[in-house]
């Protein structure tokens, strides 16, 4: 037999925490990426960070696109089998239905994209989303923005304006990006190197709608030459990346653009 | 069994277990058997894969033979003592037992509980104890720790599994990433351990006319290929792709060879490498792509091999929906939720009875790829007399191959 108390127990320990009282104030809001309140009308996802950590039914059931009349938008959204949440169910992603973001498909000539250019749109989280414990948000979170023109250029890191730090400071180096890019992508496909090409340990924040970055190093800029690290999986909010557009047409070839961008702290 | 103890009983234990039990997975998803036993569970709310050593000594049975349960959700919801609603996220057999495993969560007022079941033919639901058996992890989150922190607290982008296969000492893993969307393939080798490897790939897909980059890989196997093992991947809206694993080297961008296109708006649920008689007892080898929203897909090996050998599909299908590539036979297996090989003779599935709702574990002779006792025809009737020629005899015969499977040994016509 295989079948043990323990484990039995385990499976049904979830069960047991949700008769849990629920607190009786709110649970607190989500956020939304990205921030921006012009959107491209080609954007790929949206990601929704929970307060808590969330329950089973929580995901795409408790999420709704509405058009500016508050009329809500089907299909946008891919359905998965499984929803695409972070390992421990503070993040949902939200991936707009590729075959509807791409130019010349079925679902694209048929539905259209979810998002038109010029119209505005209101991406709302429900406030009875439940979190692990069976408890409700409390309070729906909203994200209104208006549609942009498609976005069908790849980043392109030789537009992108550094601001180089003083040697010997903890100031930030602060890059202007020219536009929106996935937040994810800045948060985990820039790196700072040295000159010996050690990634440098510190902090990244963001600027507003995630068209700036900024790198506070945990020590001093040192007098010599850093190198920001630009990974090729980099993307916009489109899906774009650097050399290599979401929607490539075949026979293509990437367009150059340079991973690495050299700076010196000045002295 | 002991699986069967009522609710309450349980809810008690689970209060004296305390919360966590090490080594159980957070979610169940699709389910692989590797060498010696081992039984490797894709834990994509966890960030790993789990492999688990099951206990040795189970025996092959003694021929091949049909599973007919016709309502496994009932047998299921039992064994877990669950009245929720039950979702089932891939099946297995064991390559000796030939006893089905099945990946299996029951959501009941927004709480999930999940199990991986051994379910036997006749219809006995074992849940797994997991948590008891021998097991390593591989962890799927690939974002080093670089002393680098963040604006906010924010998780590393993971791996939803999508597909498992283990051939030639390497576990091959295929996902969508639950932060960035790209096509994926890892080689992780088997013990966990020494380093594993991590390609995208881009294909070119036809019915888009679009090289693409971000569509997750939804099912694939690897197949021997000519002495070349193979990844032989189906993406949703149907490319079907040919990858040589040699060309699966960490961090290489690869360009898979679209051999098919398949037919649009659907998702492929399982791709299946087997070899089975035909009607006149040639043994061929064969790729079956089962699909979601369409017919399944037969491929023979021979004509998958010259595929694979000639350039790809280059140039989009002539018109929305037409299929082009490589030679496929549809096979009628509509409502099919998972399928596996199961034994020398039947394929296994997971099959939703579109009239009740049902969910049925039942085979499907492989050769044939139907089951008779869906059908009411003419050859029913008790006074339906079968010729005595050829052609009706064989006719005879093979569907009293079919109700002795299907079980309906009774109905058996001399």
């Amino acid at each position: 037999m295989m079948v043990r108390a323990s484990v039995v127990a385990a499976l049904l320990c979830a069960a047991t925490m949700a008769s849990a009282t629920c607190p009786s104030r709110e649970l607190g809001q989500a956020d939304i990426y990205p921030t921006g309140d012009v959107l491209p009308e080609n954007m790929l996802r949206f990601y929704i960070y929970y307060p808590r950590s969330m329950g089973a039914s929580a995901g795409l059931a408790h999420i709704r696109l509405l058009d500016a009349e508050g009329t809500p938008i089907d299909g946008a959204f891919l359905p998965t089998r499984e929803e695409l949440w972070s390992p421990d169910r503070l993040r949902l992603t939200l991936l707009f239905d590729p075959g509807r973001v791409k130019t010349g498909l079925k679902a694209s000539a048929s539905l259209g994209r979810a998002l038109i250019a010029g119209e505005a749109y209101t991406l709302e989280v429900s406030g009875k989303s439940e979190d692990s414990n069976g408890c409700p948000l409390g309070r729906p979170t909203t994200h209104a923005f208006t549609a942009g023109p498609a976005d069908v250029d790849p980043p392109n890191p030789s537009t992108w304006t550094l601001t180089a730090p003083a040697a010997g400071s903890l100031a930030p180096l602060s890059i202007n990006l020219g536009s929106a890019h996935d937040h994810l992508s800045l948060a985990f496909r820039l790196r700072v190197l040295d000159a010996s090409g050690e990634i440098v340990p510190g902090q990244i924040a963001l600027g507003e709608a995630e068209k700036s970055w900024s790198f506070m190093p945990s020590r001093p800029w040192a007098a010599s030459q850093y190198a920001l690290a630009i990974e090729d999986s980099l993307e916009d909010l489109a899906g774009n990346r650097p050399g290599t557009p979401f929607d490539r047409p075949p026979g293509s070839d990437p367009l150059p653009w340079p991973n690495r961008v050299s700076f010196s702290p000045e002295g | 069994m002991s699986a069967l103890k009522p609710l309450s009983v349980l809810a008690t234990l689970a209060l004296s277990a305390g919360a966590a039990v090490a080594d159980m997975p957070r979610s169940f998803g699709i389910l692989e058997f590797g060498p010696d036993n081992t039984l490797f569970v894709a834990d994509s709310a966890g960030g790993l894969i789990h492999a688990y050593t099951l206990p040795s000594g189970g025996e092959a049975p003694e021929q091949d033979a049909a599973f007919n349960l016709l309502d496994v959700d009932q047998l299921v919801a039992d064994a877990l003592g669950s009245s929720g609603r039950l979702v089932y996220s891939d099946l297995t057999v064991h390559p000796v037992t030939k006893v089905a495993y099945v990946s299996v969560t029951a959501t009941s007022d927004g709480v999930e509980t999940g199990a991986v079941v051994a379910i036997s033919r006749d219809g006995v639901v074992e849940i797994l104890d997991l948590g008891a058996l021998p097991s390593s992890q591989f962890t799927l989150e690939d974002t080093a720790d670089s002393g680098v922190t963040f604006w906010r607290d924010i998780p590393a982008p993971s791996l939803t599994v999508t597909d498992l296969d283990y051939a030639n000492g390497e576990l091959f893993v295929s996902g969508v990433s639950t932060g960035e969307f790209a096509s994926t393939l890892r080689r992780v080798p088997f013990p966990f351990g020494s380093e594993a490897s991590s390609t995208s790939i881009e294909i070119y897909h036809a019915a888009h006319n679009q090289n693409e980059t971000r569509a997750p890989i939804r099912a694939m196997e690897v197949v021997d290929i000519d002495g070349t093992p193979t990844a032989v991947a189906a993406y949703t809206c149907t490319p079907l792709v040919t990858i040589p694993v040699d060309a699966l080297a960490d961090g290489a961008h690869v360009t898979g060879k679209t051999i098919a296109e398949l037919g649009y708006g659907n998702t492929p649920l399982d791709v299946i490498s087997f070899s089975a008689a035909n009607f006149q007892g040639e043994v061929s080898n064969y790729v079956l792509v089962v699909n979601r929203e369409m017919d399944a897909d037969l491929i023979t090996l021979e004509n998958l091999t010259e595929a694979a050998a000639a350039p790809g599909l280059s140039e989009p299908v002539p018109y929305l929906g037409a299929t082009s590539g490589v030679q496929t036979v549809p096979l009628p297996l509509s409502g099919v939720v998972h399928m596996a090989d199961q034994d020398g003779q039947f394929l296994l599935a997971l099959r939703r009875d579109l009239d009740t709702g049902a969910m049925e574990l039942v085979s499907f002779r492989k050769g044939s790829f139907f089951r008779l006792s869906d059908f009411i025809s003419e050859y029913n009737f008790p006074d339906y007399a079968y010729a005595d020629d050829e052609m009706s005899n064989g006719i005879r015969m093979f569907q009293n191959l079919l109700k002795a499977d299907e079980g309906f040994p009774g109905q058996i016509r001399q």
